[in-house]
């Protein structure tokens, strides 16, 4: 049975004006049904330019190669007609600014039902009370009378939930949400998160969730993809990453962030270094000039995904070495 | 412990309301309260963090105590001198003793000015000194941020944003003030980036003396970088304690809430229901009661109609609630 | 400073820029070459040689007074220029005082200033020159101080707009939290950040006071005989349209292309500017 969505060595190449940079390394991953995917990692290693390349919505300058088949059908070589078709309809995505993503100058209600109106040909009567239900659904309160509310009369949590609605409307099979909830407060981040699960539960949908916090991801989602210069360096099931971090980089990463409850009880570990510029990626692996464990190979050839368990896998060449306990 | 250290900053009742522009010819222009009546006291040596979500005040509070709003009411003492009673010539003088930290490391710096000359305006704005010993001022603290002389003659748009936040952090120490107010001085940095500055921040704290009042909407950064923790609501401080009192034993309601909602970064699918529903209200009337009591899970009705004052339930440990 | 070189070769390669740039070097080349140089006196009339056809010794013939065309129409380059530099200087520094002082002190005085500015906006600009001059009495220094008047309000607009938005930006907040005060803001942090706005409008303005003047000059008002201006060469043309149109038309020629020419340079310098402010994040 084909997956619901096969990304094949994918790669997004970016003109810049040092000349074509790789913003995507050749990214592989499948989901089905029901499956919930995080994929982590800090602003340049290519988490938004994964999913702009599903969509089809990556920038001018930039061009996809590999495939990205929903269903069989692959999305990368589709014109824009077809894609257009299955954007908001088949495959949604929800982004980090709500206020920016949303039009400042029309009714949240028109723009909730625009999708539906554009790929079910839905009345305007019809769609003005599925809006109805879709805002009860995500929970804004006295829906029938918000419909006529412009973005700016609503709280960000409130425009996020517009969105998820909106993003909601024809069903899609996929939700990508990408930073969801970065610009929101915490406890309003809680219910934001909370309702795209039971949304994607309640609806049998399959979740792309696109994040930089660990906490957000580990909490959220069944399996996860940390990627870092536009590859993927480690991947594998929530439990077990989370559990045993094989990749230097993800053990720098997690050893970065304070943990509330430590207070200042252990100094935070840093990676020495910055991100290095997507348009001058050494050879071999990215991390190498910031890794505590680089070998003479590593600035050579790019590590190969290696299984370290039947639902975790690293691209590195000194695996060999115990991974970090995450404590 | 030691004897009492000295008080750097004592804010005492401060309100602050913002008028908004009239929307009609008929009704009075509304209101927004940003501050409703908050103390605090901040000691030398014991840095101070602020946490808080939207709408709960602590930006203003940060402009406010820099001296660059003034309040609608209450006071403001740096090192005993109350900042918005002094005369311009003074205040400046006094602000060699306090300086800030922007959020923005890339609106925070002006883009057409060097390095050098950005990190010496505290200096320049005070007094007139030699060419040399300012020129050993600049690099002094841009060697104690980690950069080094020669960033001296660069400009901001050639450094990344931690290294930016590093010139901004330079700039509010040249003056060697007793405390430095940073607003949420990571928040835009990536996760690496800000373990770097979080950790430079320790340092300067451990090596410098510099006392902070750290505003930050991450709990777990404050957990950090601070002593003591007050968390604000609406205007008002409802808890405030030693950091490793609150973050281990809160007691009021919405610190409680606050802490539960933080994700924390171990893998459980287990579904929190959030104990919160709804979004803070408006902040354009102010609250009879408590202003947290219609998202209370424990409110009662005493809580609506009676304003809970803030008190000490333990040493150095005060909340505001009834029930605590 | 890596965008300064930037600038420059994108600035090469933009059509308007390159395109007004050689038109404005252009005006101000023959300008200052005939400060020096030009084939006769602009003045020299001579009765014999009137009204002659372009031919080798005048490329461009003579007026009903023997004048040489092509000296009249350099020399007046010059008039055009000193015109067009000095009124847009005084608008702008004027003008640009102002609106820093707007921008930074607000109320009352932000009032006043602005609405003095309306208020001079209300009159149609050259209207309001003639109106100055008709006061003051016309001459080539009483339209410059005409023209500048009325660029004086363009400025303060436009400062008080960009500086306005200079003061919400955070290094600002910063040197204010360091103990700057307003002056030592407007001049160190507002003023650097506002400049490339201010000279895309100086050119824009150039060619409206080279425009002006030349208005004020076919009435009458600006430049008086015997100084060579362009706007009363064309003056001068009307009584022999019907014996030799083209005594008009190499004057409009000669203000056609200078104003065209610096409404590209202003047109490029603004396409370049502006990604350019983008990038300097």
């Amino acid at each position: 049975m084909t997956a619901l969505l096969a990304v094949d060595n994918l790669e997004v190449a970016l003109d810049t004006a040092h000349g074509p940079a790789r913003a995507v390394r050749g990214v592989s991953f499948s989901l089905e049904r029901g499956d919930t995917l995080g994929i982590v990692g800090e602003s340049g290693c290519g988490k938004s330019m994964t999913a702009l390349a599903i969509m089809g919505l990556l920038p001018e300058a930039a061009r996809a190669r590999g495939t990205v088949s929903l269903e069989g059908r692959d999305l990368v070589t589709l014109d824009e007609d077809a894609l257009c078709g299955i954007r908001g309809n088949r495959i949604a995505m929800i982004f980090q600014e709500p206020m920016t993503s949303l039009n400042p100058v029309h009714p949240i209600g028109r723009q909730i039902a625009e999708p539906m109106r554009l790929h079910r040909g839905m009345s305007r009567a019809a769609a003005l009370a599925e809006t109805v239900r879709l805002l009860d659904r995500v929970g804004l309160p006295n829906p029938e009378s918000r419909v006529g509310n412009y973005p700016h009369q609503l709280s960000g949590g409130q425009r996020q939930r517009v969105m998820i609605a909106m993003a909601l409307s024809c069903t899609p099979d996929i939700l990508i949400a990408d930073e969801p909830t970065t610009a929101l407060d915490v406890t309003i981040q809680e219910q934001i998160l909370d309702l795209i699960h039971d949304l994607v539960d309640e609806l049998g949908m399959a979740l792309i969730l696109i994040s930089h916090d660990l906490g957000v991801i580990a909490q959220t989602v069944d399996r996860l993809l940390v990627m870092y210069g536009g590859a993927i360096i480690e991947q594998g099931s929530t439990q077990a990453v989370f559990d045993r971090l094989a990749h230097p980089y993800s053990q720098g990463l997690f050893a970065a962030v304070p943990k509330l409850g430590q207070g200042a009880t252990r100094r935070l570990a840093t990676i020495p270094g910055t991100v290095p510029d997507v348009s001058q990626m050494p050879p071999g692996c990215a991390f190498a000039e910031r890794c505590p464990r680089v070998l003479g190979i590593c600035r050579e050839k790019m590590p190969e995904m290696t299984v370290l368990r039947p639902d975790h896998a690293a691209a590195c060449f000194a695996l060999g070495q115990t991974g970090a306990d995450r404590r | 412990m030691n004897a009492p250290s000295e008080t750097v900053v004592a804010a005492e009742a401060l309100h602050k309301r913002y008028v908004l522009p009239r929307e009609s010819l008929f009704q009075p222009p509304a209101e927004v309260f940003a501050l409703n009546g908050v103390d605090l006291e901040i000691r030398r040596g014991r840095s101070f963090g602020v946490v808080g979500e939207s709408g709960c005040g602590k930006s203003t509070l940060a402009r406010v105590i820099m001296g660059l709003e003034r309040p609608s009411s209450g006071s403001v003492r740096i090192l005993g001198q109350s900042v918005y009673d002094l005369g311009a010539e003074d205040l400046r003088g006094l602000r060699r003793h306090f300086q800030m930290v922007f959020q923005d490391p890339y609106g925070s710096l002006d883009p057409r000015h060097k390095v050098g000359r950005i990190v010496a305006e505290p200096l320049d704005a005070l007094e007139k000194i030699e060419p040399d010993v300012r020129r050993d001022r600049i690099v002094g603290a841009l060697e104690s941020v980690g950069l080094k002389a020669g960033d001296t003659d660069k400009y901001p748009h050639e450094f990344s944003g931690g290294q930016r936040q590093r010139i901004a952090i330079a700039r509010a120490l040249i003056t060697r003030p007793a405390i430095i107010i940073a607003d949420e001085p990571v928040s835009a940095l990536d996760v690496s980036v800000q373990a770097q500055v979080l950790n430079l921040l320790q340092d300067l704290q451990a090596e410098l003396g510099v006392t902070y009042m750290l505003i930050s909407h991450d709990l777990a950064v404050v957990d950090y970088v601070c002593d003591d923790v007050a968390v604000m609501y609406l205007g008002q401080i409802v808890e405030q304690a030693p950091v490793s009192q609150v973050f281990s034993t809160p007691r009021h309601p919405y610190t409680k809430a606050l802490l539960a909602a933080v994700p924390r970064p171990v893998a459980s699918r287990r579904r929190r229901r959030s104990q919160l529903q709804g979004g803070v209200i408006s902040q354009m009337a102010l609250a009879v009661g408590c202003p947290f009591a219609d998202r209370c899970p424990e409110a009662q009705p005493r809580c609506q109609s009676e304003s809970p004052a803030l008190r000490s339930i333990a040493e150095n440990h005060r909340v505001s609630c009834h029930f605590a | 400073m890596s965008a300064a070189n930037g600038f420059w070769s994108r600035a090469r390669r933009h059509r308007s820029f390159v395109a007004g740039g050689a038109l404005t070097s252009l005006l101000i080349a023959t300008a200052l070459l005939s400060l020096i140089w030009t084939p006769y006196g602009p003045t020299k009339m001579s009765l014999r040689y009137r009204l002659k056809l372009p031919s080798p010794e005048h490329w461009l013939g003579t007026d009903q007074y023997g004048r040489d065309i092509l000296s009249i129409i350099m020399a007046g380059a010059q008039n055009s220029i000193s015109v067009g530099v000095v009124s847009v200087s005084i608008g702008l520094v004027i003008g640009v005082g102002m609106g820093l002082l707007a921008a930074a002190r607000r109320g009352w005085i932000e009032e006043v200033t602005m609405r003095a500015s309306d208020f001079a906006f209300a009159f149609p600009a050259i209207l309001l020159a003639i109106m100055l001059v008709a006061a003051i009495g016309p001459g080539s220094v009483n339209a410059i101080i005409a023209i500048g008047v009325f660029n004086i309000p363009i400025f303060a607009r436009l400062t008080r707009g960009a500086a306005a938005a200079v003061w919400t930006r955070e290094f600002v907040l910063a040197a204010r939290a360091a103990g700057k005060g307003l002056t030592r803001i407007s001049v160190e942090h507002v003023l650097p950040n506002i400049t490339a706005v201010i000279v895309v409008q100086g050119t824009v303005q150039f060619a409206i006071a080279i425009l002006a003047e030349a208005a004020l000059s076919y009435l009458g008002l600006g430049a008086q005989p015997p100084a060579p201006s362009w706007g009363r060469m064309l003056s001068e043309a009307q009584t022999m349209i019907y014996i030799n149109p083209m005594l008009a038309v190499y004057p409009g020629i000669a203000i056609a292309i200078s104003v065209l020419g610096l409404n590209l340079l202003g047109d490029g310098l603004r396409d370049l500017i502006d990604p350019r402010l983008a990038r300097q994040r």
